[in-house]
């Protein structure tokens, strides 16, 4: 099939499953299990241990001693990190495959999550 | 905070019901998660909103690592995600100057007239129209440089094609969407679908699919920002989040698989609910 836009030019259709989209869906894979296993275990080792629940922050990673804290924390930014490695690989892909207009979109993306993580962490 | 065994089972429970709903509809599950948190388990509104933004990251990677049915148009999802973080920025700055409550009490409003105008909708597939030849059975594309695809259905078996129409009017409710939650501290997913669908015109499924991609990125925008302030707690959002991840991948599957006309009612159902908690909140009738 080839589509046309609204002023008749043929469009250049690429599979969903082509360069980028397809490396974004085994990163989300691979956060989706990689998570799930880090909270399952965390969740485990902290229910043996028992006592209460604690805020933590992710700098907590470090100077936590508790293996099941530190699961836990692993697992949540393993989680926090899967969409935007999602986003940079669609930009890599893009970018190879000459979208450029969305490769600069997700570079846009990219680039406000940082700023707002910034600001927030500020 | 203490939590003992039941409650554990709960807030998994929780998470389950949160994840399903949350990708069947494309609209993450805070909208269930934050209440239920204040309402049954006694949580501070901060702490149960921290948790509902992993869950809704949680949410939006279940439903990615489906996405083999091409349903969700990242270009589209990332070309919105833009303006919607740049509202969200917005709505940070003019948080002060606005009363909230003034503001949930008109979107409250606004949800209503939608959910009902999605009732009286037809159960028609927006601008798309039906074509006769894609690759085969889950087999989607995309075109380049442009916002529209291809896909095929998985409840009639039909191919179809879209493309996005009044994009600005969509990206400034996207906007208005990622305004909303820095100044409300909810989700945008409810106002996103409603917008993909009756705006610009793309299936609802596609709608629906394109905005769970994009809820994950709205939340981690925020979910940061509580975490750094010293609003997260592990061991409590890790049996929400496990159902979410759970619960996300059966409401992404039973996604492909509805029919347009399930899809309304329910996304109507949660515009109802949003819009009577929005309108109570701002009544001061509920926290």
């Amino acid at each position: 099939v080839i589509r046309q836009d609204r002023s008749g030019r043929a469009m250049a259709a690429v599979p969903v499953d082509g360069d980028g989209e397809r490396v974004a869906q085994w990163i989300m894979r691979g956060g989706l299990v990689v998570s799930l296993a880090l909270l399952l275990a965390g969740t485990a080792i902290r229910a043996l241990a028992g006592g209460p629940a604690e805020a933590m922050r992710f700098t907590a990673l470090v100077g936590s001693s508790d293996p099941g804290d530190r699961a836990l924390l692993l697992g949540a930014l393993v989680l926090a990190l899967t969409p935007m490695a999602q986003v940079a690989s669609l930009l890599i892909g893009w970018a190879r495959e000459r979208d450029y207009r969305f490769a600069i979109v997700a570079a846009g993306v990219i680039m406000l999550l940082i700023l707002g993580a910034v600001l927030g962490g500020g | 905070m203490t939590v003992t065994g039941p409650e554990m089972l709960a807030l998994l429970g929780l998470g389950l019901g949160a994840g399903v709903l949350g990708a069947l509809v494309g609209i993450g599950g805070g909208v269930v998660i934050v209440p239920a948190l204040l309402l049954v388990f006694g949580f501070d509104v901060r702490i149960a909103v921290a948790i509902s933004l992993l869950a809704v990251v949680g949410t939006s990677v279940a439903a990615g690592s489906l996405n083999q049915t091409g349903l969700a148009n990242l270009r589209i999802g990332l070309s919105l995600e833009l303006v919607t973080i740049l509202g969200g920025i917005a709505g940070g700055l003019v948080a002060t100057a606005i009363a909230p409550h003034l503001l949930g009490a008109a979107l409250g409003v606004l949800l209503g007239v939608t959910a009902v105008l999605l009732l009286r909708g037809r159960d028609g597939e927006g601008q798309a129209t039906e074509i006769e030849d894609v690759p085969s059975e889950d087999e989607a594309s995309q075109e380049i440089g442009h916002l529209g695809g291809t896909y095929r259905d998985g409840h009639s078996g039909v191919a179809i094609a879209y493309e996005a129409e009044r994009v600005p009017a969509t990206s400034a409710i996207a906007f208005g969407a990622g305004a909303l939650s820095g100044l409300l501290g909810v989700g945008g997913g409810f106002l996103k679908v409603p917008a993909m669908n009756m705006v610009m015109g793309l299936p609802l499924k596609v709608a629906a699919a394109t905005s769970s991609f994009m809820v994950g990125i709205t939340a981690l925008a925020s979910l940061f920002i509580y975490i750094a302030r010293g609003y997260f707690y592990p061991y409590l959002a890790a049996p929400v989040v496990v159902g979410v991840l759970v619960g996300g991948i059966s409401g992404a599957r039973l996604q492909h698989r509805s029919s347009p006309r399930v899809l309304r009612l329910v996304l109507a159902a949660v515009l109802a609910l949003v819009a009577v908690q929005l309108l109570l909140r701002a009544m001061g009738l509920a926290s």
